[in-house]
């Protein structure tokens, strides 16, 4: 026998006899009005607290353990402690995702549970509600995708589709960067570093209150990325600077209301392997964006949010290679509804209008049939939560959107949640999800419209994805994730046989299977361990009719086969931080010509003291183990380089 | 271009002036937050527990709870007697004494009991939310109709140091839930 047990006063009406005076004046007043209530709630007696009717319920975030999808949330403190130093570097962290550079552009692939390419194109990204793919590639350009770094609350991540509630491109997966709100970040912060790698960084961001409606911060940061090696140690001549700057503001216009705005420019270059050392070659970058987003939360714990945004980005790839210059529009509304404690609805509007002016050939090489296009991209979607019982949950919804090259496309999920023990949470999913065509399927060509290899009758890429995952979260200090995967995919981008070049088709389809595991394990107050290990396996083929030639084994050898990873977190003084991190990252790109990139294993320390508690010293070494050592080949044709052993000194400093 | 962002913020923003601005926290939170500073003043430490007069008492909480930030906005610049009130984060596998009071938030039972169990007689005051009562648990926060309630354990009040005032425990539901022996 554990527990011995028993109510001594029950039901609810003899508390209140017994509660005298106190509780029976409580029961009797009506419920307070939320617009009334002081600021300090501690100023109210007990029994006007038990008054207080919560119209958010259902808003208490889910925890990530009782959630039925392969979630990652990693933090912002993870990210400071690791000492990454770009959104990219820091996906490292994630388990089940692919990250690598790619040397001969200065950038990153970054992919979940397959298809690593210069144009990876499966996944969403968004940074506090922007989303930041393209609709040129249906990818991201991780080089100029920056945030103040110091300033992420957290990266949340979902491996495999998250596209009922994300909409198309969210194939494989979502990882939405999430800032901190203004309000946590008011004073100053003023960092400065100086490496071989990261050659020189510096960013300094101030915050403060607003009145007595909210607060807002402003940042700027600047910096420079040294170029990678060719095997032979030689340099790539590929160095890229980037400066940048923005602000986020959160204001409360009325009681129950939020009212988020914020903004970004940045303006940066890059030398072009070619074209060096002529500096005059440079890859040209800049952009910017503003965002508002404003939120009521309603009386019965709906919330109603609207997001609009506005983005331009410039890209100029000189020796008349390729230019882009985009905007993008883009309008949500979403309405949350507590239908009861155990039942919730969602659902949202959404449209987006993106207009380019890409490079006209000749000169430039890579050009777009239209040079100028705008698309629309308009849709619907609804989801709904409700138990089944007090240990099952389910989520049905379907997204319905509308894209200019295919029509409507419907996104439609279903997941069981199954709290199968205290402690012990399991589910699964079936969903589907689809990647609409984008410019580059559909209109690229080199040099001359003539030689077009978009495929103007071009589908959508599609996937049937079936997930089960099992999560064990029970004990003091340690918690185990299990996700496991089948993923059927049909019509993927192929190349075939045609005059004068080779020109698009769907004519691959194939799946892939896998498995992705993680555990955290608080070792003592200052250790804290966390491993994870992903295995991924990849089977594409051409289908009948289709001629394609290496696009399917492409497919099939960008991701390895097996990653792991070990991180430690040991604070063995309050002032002192000590992290490491090794992984181990299997072989890539077997089909390519040049033979593949083996396996590796790399390790990163990062030693940080705090000698007065605003000031932070930090030395990061990244890639230790060796010299140099190569992440990703490319295309044929482009050239080979590879990541080096680095070093970083850096200094930060806070202020009320 | 830069410098017309930077104007372009102060000149939509005004000129900011007062500090300390209302943290736009969920209400939800809030009101978890005044519980817990509501419950600390219905309780008496003894001056043992207390290195001076004037020293803090300790607010504990795991480390990412949503609660967290809405609590340290409310016992800012607070007293109770003369006792200053801060709020301690504390990571997964953090030991907990030196709190006066240990609020386990949203974490999972088993945790909370773990938890409760290493405490064992220490004078802290230790809060809840799993969906029954604990051993060791003093009081167990629950929703009931969108209110908050809460629920004394008087087997935990019994067998500990700390002494509840009668005002706590008539707004309590009572339950007593033995410690197994």
């Amino acid at each position: 026998m554990g527990t011995i047990r028993f109510r001594l006063l029950k039901p609810r009406w003899i508390t209140t006899v017994m509660g005298a005076g106190l509780m029976a004046a409580a029961e009797a007043a009506a419920p307070l009005e939320v617009a009334s209530l002081p600021l300090d709630l501690s100023s109210l007696s007990l029994a006007d607290l038990m008054n207080i009717e919560i119209t958010s319920v259902s808003k208490r975030a889910e925890p990530l353990s009782q959630a039925a999808a392969a979630v990652y949330a990693l933090t912002g403190d993870e990210i400071r402690r690791s000492g990454a130093r770009s959104i990219a570097e820091a996906l490292r962290l994630v388990p089940g995702l692919h990250v690598a550079r790619i040397g001969d552009i200065n950038t990153h692939v970054v992919s979940s549970r397959g298809f690593s390419d210069r144009l990876s194109d499966k996944l969403e990204v968004l940074v506090d509600g922007r989303s930041v793919y393209t609709p040129l590639f249906s990818g991201v350009f991780w080089d100029t995708l920056d945030v103040f770094m110091p300033d992420i609350e957290r990266i949340e991540v979902i491996r495999g589709p998250g596209a009922t509630l994300w909409g198309t491109n969210a194939i494989n997966g979502v990882i939405n960067i999430v800032t901190r709100k203004a309000a946590d970040t008011q004073g100053g912060l003023l960092y400065a570093g100086v490496g071989t790698e990261e050659r020189s960084s510096a960013g300094l961001r101030s915050g403060t209150a607003v009145g007595q409606v909210g607060a807002a911060r402003v940042y700027a940061k600047h910096v420079e990325r040294d170029s990678l090696k060719f095997p032979d140690g030689n340099d790539s001549f590929n160095v890229l600077r980037l400066d940048q700057a923005g602000f986020r503001a959160d204001l409360i216009p009325a009681k129950a209301q939020t009212l988020t705005l914020s903004g970004d420019l940045y303006e940066g270059g890059r030398e072009d392997l070619f074209q060096a050392p002529a500096k005059s070659g440079d890859v040209e970058l800049s952009g910017g964006n503003v965002l508002s987003r404003w939120a009521w939360q309603q009386r019965g714990g709906s919330e109603l949010s609207v997001q609009a945004y506005y983005d331009h980005s410039e890209r100029l790839i000189p020796a008349t290679v390729f230019k882009e210059s985009r905007d993008i529009a883009d309008v949500e509304l979403q309405h949350r509804i507590p239908l009861s404690d155990s039942h919730s609805l969602v659902y949202g509007f959404n449209y987006r209008q993106s207009q380019d002016v890409t490079g006209k050939g000749p000169p430039f090489v890579f050009i777009f049939v239209p040079s100028s296009e705008t698309l629309r991209y308009y849709g619907a979607f609804m989801q709904d939560q409700f138990a089944l019982g007090k240990r099952l949950e389910l989520t049905v919804g379907s997204k319905f959107e509308h894209n200019d090259y295919t029509g409507w496309e419907a996104q439609p999920n279903l997941r069981l949640g199954w709290q199968v023990a205290e402690g012990w949470f399991s589910w699964t999913a079936v969903s589907r999800a689809v990647r609409t065509p984008n410019r580059l399927d559909h209109d690229l060509a080199t040099f001359t419209p003539a030689f077009r290899s978009g495929n103007p009758d071009q589908k959508t890429e599609k996937l049937v994805a079936y997930e089960a995952g099992l999560r064990f979260f029970g004990a003091e200090n340690y918690s185990v994730d299990l996700a496991v995967f089948y993923n059927d995919y049909d019509d993927l981008r192929s190349s075939e046989a045609a005059l004068p070049v080779p020109r698009f088709g769907n004519g691959i389809a194939g799946h892939s299977s896998g498995l992705e595991l993680s555990l955290a394990w608080q070792a003592s107050e200052s250790l804290e361990l966390r491993s994870s290990y992903s295995q991924l396996q990849l089977d594409f083929q051409r289908k009948p009719g289709s001629s394609d030639g290496s696009t399917a084994t492409g497919y099939q050898s960008g991701s390895p086969e097996q990653q792991a990873g070990l991180r430690a977190l040991w604070q063995p003084r309050p002032d002192v931080d000590v992290n490491g991190f090794l992984r181990y990252v299997g072989e890539v790109n077997q089909n390519a010509p040049d033979g593949p990139v083996p396996a590796y294993a790399e390790l990163n320390l990062r030693l940080a003291w705090r000698p007065l508690p605003q000031l932070e010293l930090a030395l990061v070494g990244e890639n230790l183990l060796h010299r140099q050592h190569g992440e990703f080949r490319t295309a044929i044709g482009s050239a080979y380089v590879e990541a080096e052993r680095s070093g970083l000194l850096e200094m930060s400093w806070t202020w009320d | 271009m830069r410098g017309q962002v930077v104007g372009l913020v102060f000149l939509l923003l005004g000129v900011a002036s007062t500090p300390v601005a209302a943290a736009d926290v969920d209400l939800e939170y809030r009101l978890r937050a005044a519980f817990l500073v509501n419950f600390v003043r219905f309780v008496s430490w003894e001056s043992a527990q207390f290195t001076s007069p004037a020293s803090a008492i300790e607010l504990c909480i795991p480390e990412a709870d949503p609660v967290a930030p809405a609590l340290e906005e409310l016992v800012r610049d607070k007293r109770i007697d003369a006792h200053p009130l801060t709020v301690r984060r504390l990571k997964r596998g953090a030991r907990w004494d030196g709190c006066h009071l240990a609020y386990t938030g949203a974490a999972p039972s088993q945790q909370s009991a773990a938890v409760f169990r290493a405490l064992g007689q220490r004078p802290v005051l230790t809060v809840h939310e799993s969906a029954e009562a604990l051993p060791g648990g003093v009081i167990r926060l629950f929703l009931e109709d969108r209110k908050l309630r809460f629920e004394v354990n008087t087997a935990a009040v019994d067998q500990g140091p700390l002494k509840l005032s009668s005002q706590l425990m008539s707004l309590a539901v009572l339950v007593r839930v033995e410690a197994p022996q």
